[in-house]
């Protein structure tokens, strides 16, 4: 009934139904910063890897390139462990009470005495590198100034990620764990949930690959104010990570993968500060990945036509008819991976072969060997349990317990990757206290301008692309489109006032940011001022 | 419109009472399309003046179509609602094709011919309005319009005779639209991407038989002073004088009408509004000569009474009844002028601009202080409160005001929620009075702009925009030192106070957000360097851009190199001078913030990161100078 989808990577482990569908795994538990993040390690561990310097290699393929991501496990441990000691011993130099060199020797010791990674570091050969103590601590501080904020909570000194400044300050997840009595490398950490792979698969399968590569290569690869600084504070390391990056991402192709990979194309030839592109890309990435999943659930299960239509309010001081479209278009589309998921799995007890195992005549025991093979094979899933159901019962109450098994599992872990990467990408307010919608953050706003607008668009023509490759439904001019959604209801109210308002609250927001200007013949059009050449 | 015998009735100045509540009427149906036409019918129909001037492109319009040699072109009038489009395609067919024929019944589009001085057939295309004239509700609206699409693109490629020709006048940027929709055929889509480009370019290649006027690219400030001149100059008024003036009678002394137009006529009054229609075209705020008329209609009858004038706007028994009931007041010529007789939304829609200005709704000290002790003050300020208030002899003094005033000093204000209570809104009037009607020789104590939004407007109009915009001149180099001191605030997150040098500066992470402290160059002054590249100064734009001449920052860079440049609207300005001033970033405006981070951004771009032996980190010092924190870097 779906699109086409690739077996199964062999050395690839995982259940077989949201993953099926969606590919392995958008849990929603993710923020857009990790999952960048991930990418990017995925990208820089290919470039890196044998004879390749390609960062876009398909990784959900066997035969993909070995490559492994670093852990930088003594790099993470002198920001975020160490360093307090570094800035007590760099206040007692400054006020004199210490000599550098004593500094530095209190400083090791404390290294030496709370071990806190797996085998012994040796950060003496930090001592060489810096002119005294003070400046290597203002060293830290300055590059532990640049870790990504909101992760900081949950697991301590291995959840801090740096900003992606540079190829050497990335690294993959992971934490320690005591066995036996010494400290091991805990590698099923969970920071990262591959939707950073798989985004790394969706561009190295898009259209757009060959264009995308060599810009996202020289991204890596690019000198920043940072990368000698960093550099400067690492000491050798060995640990990568054990097993190569790889997941499994069902299509060969689809349209929103070039879509993706034309916005990082646009976004990475911007006439900006290097650093400053992650300002539109973690954004842009996440709002792809919330459309991805609902556009898949309803274009290839329940058959809707696309693109979903995205009611966008530009916020106004009163209700109207548009806020609530896009309260209501929102709880509809977070719905679609629900109903997906119940499509598949009736769809899997629909086939043949379960018909068979149900009426075949064979012996009870028989029958519940094959059909417990049969959900094993097809759904591979782990921590389902049968154990609890009476004996005597039919294959029909392991159907059930299957079923009730990956919806309460859906529910738990996927249902929300539509709002909560939305949410990410700035798209749903997460202000408490009103109700979720569509309602773009200006910064989302300009990420969609900078991702879109050559150098000069009419406002119409913007607004025309940000339905065709984002179903974001903003003003009357797009209420032909929506009816040939088939969306009668919905194009009614759009040809409305409460939509031409709403799209002139957009062309005051964007004007007030310095994107909007009405030229000569008054036609309002989004100047992207990052294409603006010299003045 | 009244009956005929109503009209016939009427005192020549009566009927321009009439008019000009026609004029800013907003009932249902008055935004509709063809106003223009209606207005010319009102005024046939009342048998008086139109009220006219001649718009300054005016002469540049009608000197392409010169009948006497045979030479004519196609002209497309662009704009939005309000410009004078349609105006100005009526004179085109009366005055130089001749047609005296009445125009209302011709519908939005019709071809016309006629024989030229030298005695040749030609053929013209006139639409009045061309998004009136798209066929949208027929049956098969591509069957009227593909023809026609071709027509003009035939003309506009010069693939046709050059006896014909066609004058377009477009709405808002529906003009495009129109060819958009037909561009799958070879002629229309070829004429498209002319159009596009004389659009963007400004003008017209050479040897293209088109002329484009976008009529609201002019100045605001010239096209109010033309239409204020033309409002003053109607006869109508010396009618009323004649008319109208007796004891009593709706033009005495002592009427609203009389006060309202003595006002407008006032010099400073006259300054002040031609300088915030200044100010609205450097902000690029649209105040279309429809609007313009509107408001001056509207200083004229606005009237907040509810039930003498329940739209807000009195017609002439309206006046009659004031007066009768000793409410005069409650036609303010000050509250008029800014609209607030008006519903809130139609005020927003047709004055927004003006609106944006938030006149008395921020105050200075001693304005205020003028306001509410200057009576008191015999030694200082009293005169100048006798002068400006109670012995004003355009617009007399609010008696309501001073029971407020003597009952605010002898107790406080009367609620603690001062924003709320009517005191505060007296209060706000008679900072409106002050902005209208201070004189030039107090401005300097008393800044009429510290009672709007924009309390460097003064400045912005004196030393940078009229200069540049009316006298051709570079702004001076001195303006620039407290700018540069906002800059480097908002771009670094620092508090500077550096006015001769602008910062450069990033963070290991975002380069134009949050607080960024790495110095990647310092660009000084050119006053300080003496011309010596890099530097930043203040400079005119090379070419004009194609609505604003504006004065603009420029950071250059390197010699043969153009520099980055910053055009000053008075919002940027403003922002700029409230960030140097001590103001948060933030507090102003967030998109103000974006803006300026985005010039930034623009000027990195052009500074890339480069190997460097040491980062320089910028520390402010106790007198607000930047400290260097030298880090350096292991040179292996």
């Amino acid at each position: 009934m779906a699109r086409p989808r690739l077996s199964y990577m062999p050395d690839v482990n995982h259940a077989r139904v949201d993953e099926s569908i969606w590919g392995h795994r958008l849990r929603q538990d993710q923020t857009a910063w990790l999952l960048v993040l991930e990418m990017l390690n995925v990208a820089q561990a290919c470039m890196e890897a044998k004879n390749s310097g390609d960062p876009l290699p398909d990784m959900g393929r066997p035969g993909a390139p070995e490559a492994k991501a670093h852990y930088r496990i003594r790099f993470r441990n002198l920001l975020f462990n160490y360093n307090q000691k570094a800035a007590e011993l760099a206040a007692a130099v400054e006020a004199g009470s210490r000599t550098s060199d004593e500094a530095w020797t209190d400083w090791l010791q404390h290294v030496q005495d709370n071990p806190s990674a797996p085998a012994v570091a040796d950060f003496s050969l930090l001592k060489a590198k810096f002119d005294d103590f003070t400046q290597f601590e203002r060293a830290i501080d300055l590059v532990r100034s640049t870790a990504i904020n909101g992760l900081e909570n949950k697991k301590g000194v291995y959840n801090r990620f740096l900003f992606p400044m540079c190829a050497e300050s990335l690294y993959w997840e992971m934490g320690v764990k005591n066995s036996g009595g010494s400290q091991v490398i805990d590698s099923t950490y969970n920071s990262f949930t591959r939707a950073g792979s798989l985004l790394h698969i969706m561009l190295a399968r898009s259209t757009g690959k060959n264009q995308l590569a060599p810009l996202l290569a020289e991204f890596l690869n690019r000198e920043s104010y940072g990368r000698p600084l960093v550099r400067q504070l690492q000491v050798p390391e060995q640990e990568r990570k054990n097993e190569p990056l790889r997941t499994y991402l069902p299509y060969e192709a689809h349209p929103r993968f070039d879509l993706i990979a034309e916005d990082y194309i646009s976004i990475l030839k911007l006439n900006a500060p290097h650093n400053d592109k992650f300002l539109w890309l973690v954004p842009l990435s996440a709002l792809h990945l919330a459309i991805y999943h609902a556009e898949v659930a309803a274009e290839d299960y329940l058959k809707m036509p696309l693109p979903l239509p995205l009611v966008c309010e530009i916020v106004a001081p009163r209700r109207t008819i548009v806020r609530q479209q896009a309260i209501e278009l929102l709880a509809e589309h977070r719905d679609l991976s629900r109903r997906a998921v119940d499509k598949y799995l009736m769809a899997a007890f629909d086939s043949d072969e379960w018909e068979q195992i149900a009426q075949e005549s064979l012996s009870h025991e028989e029958k519940i060997e094959k059909a417990k093979d049969f959900i094993s094979r097809e759904f591979n899933p782990r921590n389902l349990s049968f154990e609890d159901i009476p004996d005597g019962s039919g294959v029909e109450a392991y159907k059930a317990r299957t079923i009730e098994f990956f919806q309460k599992r859906h529910e738990t872990d996927f249902a929300a990757v539509h709002i909560s990467y939305c949410k990410q990408a700035g798209l749903v307010p997460t202000k408490r206290g009103i109700k979720n919608r569509y309602a773009p953050s200006d910064q989302l706003l300009q990420s969609l301008v900078l991702a879109n607008v050559p150098e000069i668009l009419p406002l119409e023509e913007f607004l025309d692309i940000l339905f065709s490759r984002y179903g974001f439904v903003i003003g009357s001019r797009q209420q032909d489109a929506v009816q040939k959604l088939g969306r009668d209801a919905l194009a009614k109210s759009v040809g409305g006032a409460a939509f031409r308002n709403n799209q002139s609250r957009l062309e005051s927001r964007l004007k007030s940011m310095g994107m909007l200007r009405r030229l000569s013949d008054s036609q309002a059009y989004v100047i992207n001022p990052l294409q603006q050449s010299a003045s | 419109m009244p009956d005929l015998p109503t009209v016939i009735a009427m005192t020549k100045g009566e009927k321009l009472v009439k008019l000009l509540g026609l004029y800013t009427s907003h009932s249902s149906g008055s935004e509709k399309a063809l106003y223009h036409e209606r207005m010319e019918r009102a005024v046939a129909e009342l048998d008086v003046e139109p009220i006219e001037f001649e718009h300054p492109s005016d002469k540049d319009i009608l000197a392409e179509f010169d009948m006497a040699s045979d030479r004519w072109t196609n002209v497309i009038l662009s704009g939005e609602a309000g410009v004078g489009k349609t105006r100005i395609v009526h004179k085109l067919v009366r005055e130089v094709l001749k047609n005296q024929s009445h125009l209302k019944g011709k519908g939005a589009y019709w071809k016309q011919e006629g024989t030229s001085d030298l005695g040749t057939r030609y053929t013209a295309y006139i639409n009045r309005d061309l998004s009136a004239s798209r066929p949208f509700g027929a049956e098969d609206p591509a069957a009227i319009e593909r023809p026609r699409l071709e027509l003009w693109s035939k003309l506009i490629l010069g693939q046709l005779s050059r006896s014909e020709f066609f004058i377009i006048a477009a709405n808002d940027g529906q003009l495009l639209d129109a060819w958009k929709d037909y561009a799958g055929m070879p002629e229309v889509s070829q004429a498209l991407g002319l159009l596009e480009r004389c659009i963007q370019d400004g003008k017209t290649p050479d040897g293209v038989p088109l002329r484009l006027f976008h009529l609201a690219s002019l100045r605001t400030d010239i096209i109010f002073e033309r239409c204020l001149d033309a409002f003053l100059a109607h006869p109508g008024w010396q009618n009323l004088l004649k008319e109208h003036s007796g004891e009593q009678d709706i033009f005495c002394e002592l009427s609203p009408l009389r006060r309202n137009w003595e006002g407008l006529k006032d010099p400073i009054v006259r300054r002040r509004l031609l300088d915030l229609a200044l100010l609205c075209h450097s902000n690029d705020w649209h105040l279309p000569a429809r609007n313009i008329l509107a408001m001056l209609a509207n200083t004229i009858l606005g009237c907040s009474n509810d039930k003498i004038a329940p739209s807000g706007i009195m017609d002439i028994d309206g006046a009659r009844l004031l007066m009768a009931e000793g409410k005069t007041h409650d036609s303010n010529l000050f509250a008029n002028i800014l609209g607030l007789n008006l519903p809130a939304e139609y005020r927003e829609k047709f004055l927004g601009p003006i609106e944006s200005f938030r006149v008395g709704l921020e105050t200075l000290n001693q304005s205020d202080s003028l306001i509410l002790f200057g009576p008191d003050d015999e030694e200082d300020s009293k005169n100048e409160h006798a002068k400006i208030f109670l012995n004003d002899t355009v617009f007399p003094p609010d008696s309501v005001f001073e029971q407020y005033r003597l009952e605010y000093i002898n107790s406080g204000p009367r609620s603690t929620d001062g924003e709320e209570s009517p005191f505060y809104d007296q209060l706000i009037a008679q900072r409106r009075r002050l902005f209208f009607r201070t004189p030039d020789e107090m401005e300097t104590l008393y800044d009429p702009w510290g009672l709007t939004n924009f309390h460097h407007a003064k400045e912005y109009l004196n030393q940078l925009l009229r200069p540049a915009l009316i006298e051709n001149k570079a702004p001076h180099q001195r303006l620039l030192g407290p700018l540069l001191v906002g800059l480097n605030r908002i771009w670094t997150n620092l508090l500077l106070d550096d006015q001769d040098h602008l910062f450069i500066t990033t963070s290991l992470d975002y380069a134009t957000a949050g607080a960024s402290d790495i110095e990647v160059r310092r660009i000084p002054a050119k006053s300080v360097t003496g011309g010596e590249f890099p530097y930043v100064y203040l400079k005119l734009p090379v070419i004009a851009s194609l609505t604003t001449k504006l004065p603009e920052i420029a950071v250059h860079l390197r010699e043969g190199f153009p520099p980055i440049t910053l055009p000053l609207t008075l919002t940027r300005f403003e922002f700029l001078k409230r960030v140097a001033g001590g103001a948060l970033p933030s507090s102003f405006s967030r998109e103000c913030s974006e803006d300026i981070r985005a010039f930034k951004s623009r000027v990195l771009a052009k500074c890339p990161a480069t190997l460097t032996s040491s980062l320089r980190l910028l520390r402010v010092n106790a007198d607000g100078k930047a400290d260097i924190f030298t880090l350096r870097l292991d040179q292996e």
